[in-house]
């Protein structure tokens, strides 16, 4: 390293946030001149004025309630997005299929109608078999909508380590008497609760919800992050 | 902000435990969060951009994309660089096209070094007022640089993904400001131990 190049890294060497090998190097640089350890006193200086409290505002006190009311208005915007695009996409999906439709002759329109129910037929039979194979698991939705009547009520918000696996997840939640109620959203959260008549028989009345959250903070090894839903 | 009980009796989550949460819409952590980088946010702001009220829009600003983006923190940088690289983007963004404290970094030639009052050169806080007042004036890109190595404590690596530009690029601002300050620099430095 040139006399230049160290001379370029006092600022750091300075605030202390070099990485041990360049820190070293400057340090050896440093021994043998004068120049350079004058040079690194003023930037020591410069530290210090910079860091001196100075005669400007603090942030205001009720700074921490603007931030929440943006993010309430934020949350609140985007809670009625899903149905408005909902029902303006019916619109448009009516519209479309009026234009496709008005305009055929009645045989086409018979051809049509016949392939559709065909169509309708197939896709019964397939979610049927899909309902079989899936049948007694609570069915899966984002954790903004409204979920299932019947499923147990999501206790905590839960991300799971990503090399967690499907096994350890079972085991842990198992062990703590809980399922996944909900998720993942877009951030990897799910939403779980406690198991209608469990094994493990904790309930969130006899002080078992606490002893689960314990238990799922615990497993550091599976889960990354547990805290109760807010209310 | 005074925290309320609550807050105040959870252990403290490390910054990047406490994006985690927030993804997980955890206010409280989102409050810790707050508590911690809150001040900083203001301060960057106010020292660019010198107006309460914007720079309080900014931590405003920074705050709800935090809220909004938690989930998409990867851990790649450290959380201080991404969430003050975010605030040096609304900042930038809140001040677009207008002059306030912003002095380009063309118009750096057109300031002379900072040379103390004669008057004044034996009489070390007068320096150091002068001094700050001297780096008020550098250009945003030199002061910027400043307070980030010195008052926010980053590696020249940690800033330069701050400020999207190349290390050396970092190293060369740091020396232009240090040359326009200088003067003020040495005359602090040969008045003595620093109050």
């Amino acid at each position: 390293m040139s006399p230049e190049e160290v001379r370029h890294l006092l600022p750091w060497y300075a605030a202390g946030t070099l990485g041990a090998e360049e820190a070293r190097r400057v340090a050896q640089e440093l021994e043998q001149s004068p120049a350079l350890q004058r040079e690194l006193e003023e930037f020591r200086l410069l530290g210090e004025v910079t860091r001196a409290p100075a005669a400007e505002p603090e942030l205001s006190p009720g700074a921490f309630d603007a931030v929440l009311r943006r993010v309430d208005a934020y949350e609140a915007q985007q809670r009625p997005r899903a149905p408005a695009r909902q029902s303006g996409g019916f619109e448009r999906l009516r519209q479309m299929l009026a234009d496709f439709w008005d305009p055929l002759p009645a045989g086409g329109r018979w051809a049509v109608a016949v392939q559709f129910a065909v169509i309708v037929v197939l896709a019964g039979v397939l979610s049927a078999g899909h309902g079989a194979l899936r049948s007694g698991e609570p069915s899966f939705t984002t954790l903004s909508a409204n979920r299932p009547a019947g499923s147990p009520a999501a206790a905590f918000s839960v991300i799971f380590q990503p090399e967690a696996t499907a096994a350890q997840i079972d085991a842990l939640l198992q062990e703590t008497g809980l399922v996944i109620v909900d998720g993942p959203n877009e951030q990897q959260t799910y939403a779980v609760g406690f198991a209608r008549g469990g094994q493990s028989g904790a309930t969130p009345a006899d002080g078992g919800a606490e002893a689960a959250l314990q238990k799922l903070r615990a497993s550091t090894a599976v889960v990354r992050y547990a805290a109760p839903m807010a209310p | 902000v005074a925290p309320p009980v609550e807050a105040a009796l959870r252990p403290s989550l490390s910054t990047a435990d406490q994006l985690a949460a927030i993804a997980g819409g955890d206010r409280r952590a989102f409050e810790q969060l707050f508590r911690e980088f809150g001040p900083r946010i203001f301060r960057f702001a106010f020292r660019l951009i010198r107006d309460r009220e914007k720079a309080e829009e900014v931590v405003n600003d920074v705050m709800l994309e935090i809220w909004k983006s938690a989930g998409r923190f990867s851990g790649l940088s450290s959380p201080s660089t991404w969430i003050l690289g975010i605030t040096r983007h609304r900042t930038l963004n809140a001040v677009r096209g207008k002059t306030l404290h912003l002095t380009p970094l063309e118009q750096a030639a057109e300031i002379a070094d900072e040379r103390p009052d004669v008057a004044a050169q034996l009489d070390r806080p007068v320096i150091a007022a002068q001094l700050r007042a001297a780096l008020d004036r550098l250009p945003h890109e030199q002061r910027e640089v400043v307070e980030l190595t010195f008052v926010h404590e980053m590696s020249y690596k940690e800033i330069a993904e701050v400020a999207h530009c190349p290390e050396n690029t970092v190293k060369t601002r740091m020396f232009h400001a240090k040359k326009k300050l200088e003067p003020l620099l040495a005359a602090l430095r040969t008045t003595g131990e620093w109050q």
